[in-house]
């Protein structure tokens, strides 16, 4: 009997595994096949038709999303050759989120924002010299700047200046480790700041009269608090759309959990790419920081992640239950062992109750 | 922070601490002395101190790292055979190489990656220290020491290229790699352990140890 139980679990777990590679939008099977990312690289992405819809040095994959800066929503249905093709899907209406004061209500207690780069090296071609320095590159500097530029909103801020070379795979596992230690000093955001890779001059665009670099908003679709850092993100964008048009480049909803599962106001910043001027990325990011105050009073924002976190709260506790059923099944060997098992632990939970050792 | 923020990372602190109970209930440890242990690290998970100050320095967190690493060296120093001892240590050297040419073999964009590196790394020790270690106690020794064995690299790499930077053992306390992998080592070892005795079409009593 627990002989079949478990080549029917095998069975079951070889068959999702297949099913969802073959599903459209799975975001584990095809990256298997994807190539690596290259240094020097960057992946296109174009609609149907072929037309270019953004460049990002980020890898794209089968199901990735992207809110473009006039909020048109493309998702990603194939990938070759390091070129995305993206189906439009929606216009995104991110009205509700915009905020209702500019400036930090006086009851709203003022968000303390962490800043850490996990791709230390990451650095400015025009202003650095190159694009990545084994040590403390450009990115930096444009952190530095963010601080300086949330500071003058009147927030505190953390700023961790870790180093987490090699740019390699560990580095997202050794930065969840200064992302964990910022929240537990009292940080309330986290800005993971990056800057991009992409053709020349992809970023730099004109903003409020200013020559700036834009930012990327990245979420991570690998982690449960994903539908509250997009509501974030989102919200972030609304109020860059009214404040500073086009500042924000869009948000690419991409395969990665980029250790967003620690807070549900995290968010990953491309600020620029390796093309751009420093000191244009600079005032991008402090653009940005101005709006941090009124995206942390907006009621809209803290009304929709109440309503994702019940609603991800019921789906965890479903989970919960139908794994721990799962194992109880498997653990006891058959349906009706369970059953008898679970009842008697409820009869076990009764004589407890009533202060009785159990018989 | 609303009611329901607040009510769904009560909840997941919850199932992460119920699976970790799980887990170490595993390791022929008593109810009390799971308790201790999960109580040592989530209060420890607060306490952090640098063990070399200056430009390339190494901090700790207590929780993360150093009382999973002491439940590790314990299970060890209380192995009933001196080939089971052998056996974990060479699982912790298998694990600390794999996770080290792992983390450079990969392209370094998550999205490149065919799993999440936050869980990869974790499921991937586990699995390695399983391999080698052949036993549930094995597969946490392994998990656990081979994580930090492979922190201490990266930080001695840091220091032979003389690059200014932090390392951290266990630096996201209970939630770190380094407690993860030895949860998961266990989880597999539980898992693999059940389909070879399912497989077998039930226990046998050959004289195996967990």
């Amino acid at each position: 009997m627990r002989r079949l139980w478990f080549l029917a679990l095998v069975v079951a777990v070889i068959s999702a595994g297949v099913l969802a590679g073959a599903m459209p939008g799975c975001a584990l099977a095809p990256a298997v096949f994807e190539p690596p990312e290259l240094s020097d690289g960057y992946y296109s992405i174009v609609d149907e038709s072929g037309h270019p819809i953004v460049s990002t040095g980020l890898g794209v994959v089968v199901g990735d999303e992207f809110v473009t800066t006039d909020n048109r929503v493309f998702v990603v249905v194939a990938v070759r050759d390091r070129v995305a093709t993206a189906r439009f899907e929606r216009q995104e209406d991110l009205g509700p989120y915009l905020p209702a004061s500019t400036v930090l209500l006086s009851a709203a207690a003022p968000p303390a924002v962490g800043i850490y780069h996990t791709h230390s090296d990451e650095s400015y071609i025009p202003s650095d010299g190159t694009s990545a320095i084994d040590d403390r590159g450009g990115i930096y500097d444009v952190g530095a700047a963010l601080a300086r530029a949330l500071q003058q909103a009147g927030l505190a801020v953390l700023h961790d200046e870790a180093v987490h070379l090699p740019h390699d795979a560990g580095a997202y596992a050794r930065s969840r480790r200064t992302a964990a230690n910022l929240l537990r000093q009292g940080a309330n955001v986290l800005f993971d700041v990056h800057r991009d890779a992409g053709p020349a001059a992809e970023y730099s665009r004109t903003v409020d009269g200013t020559t700036v670099a834009q930012v990327m908003l990245v979420v991570g679709r690998q982690n449960p608090a994903m539908a509250n850092n997009l509501a974030f993100a989102q919200a972030l964008k609304a109020a860059a759309d009214q404040r500073f048009p086009g500042l924000i480049r869009g948000i690419l909803y991409a395969h990665g959990n980029y250790n967003q599962d620690l807070s549900p106001h995290s968010l990953l910043l491309e600020v620029g790419d390796d093309h751009s001027q420093k000191e244009d990325a600079e005032k991008g990011a402090a653009m940005l920081a101005s709006l941090v105050p009124a995206v942390w009073n907006s009621p809209a924002l803290w009304q929709t992640q109440e309503r994702i976190s019940w609603s991800v709260l019921f789906w965890l506790l479903m989970a919960v239950v139908l794994g721990g059923g799962t194992y109880l099944v498997i653990a006891s060997g058959g349906v009706l062992q369970a059953a008898t098992r679970l009842g008697h632990i409820w009869e076990s939970l009764k004589t407890m109750i009533r202060g009785r050792r159990p018989a | 922070m609303p009611v329901g923020m607040i009510a769904l990372l009560i909840a997941a602190a919850a199932v992460y601490f119920g699976l970790a109970e799980r887990a170490l209930d595993r390791m022929r440890l008593t109810d009390r002395q799971v308790l201790v242990v999960l109580v040592l690290i989530a209060v420890a998970s607060l306490v952090n101190f640098t063990v070399v100050p200056g430009p390339i320095s190494l901090r700790v967190n207590l929780g993360g790292s150093v009382v999973p690493a002491a439940v590790a060296v314990w299970l060890l120093a209380t192995a009933d055979t001196a080939r089971e001892k052998t056996r974990t240590i060479v699982g912790v050297v298998i694990t600390a190489g794999f996770l080290y040419a792992l983390a450079r073999l990969m392209p370094a964009e998550p999205a490149q990656m065919f799993a999440e590196p936050t869980y990869l790394f974790g499921v991937t020790a586990g699995l390695v220290a399983y391999l080698a270690g052949r036993s549930r106690r094995g597969a946490f020794v392994a998990g656990v020491l081979g994580t930090v064995v492979q922190d201490l690299a990266q930080y001695l790499s840091l220091l032979y290229r003389g690059v200014p930077g932090s390392t951290w053992l266990g630096g996201a306390g209970a939630f770190d790699t380094t407690v993860l992998a030895g949860l998961v080592g266990v989880a597999v070892a539980e898992m693999v352990g059940e389909v070879r005795e399912a497989w077998q079409g039930g226990p046998r009593n050959r004289g195996e140890r967990l």
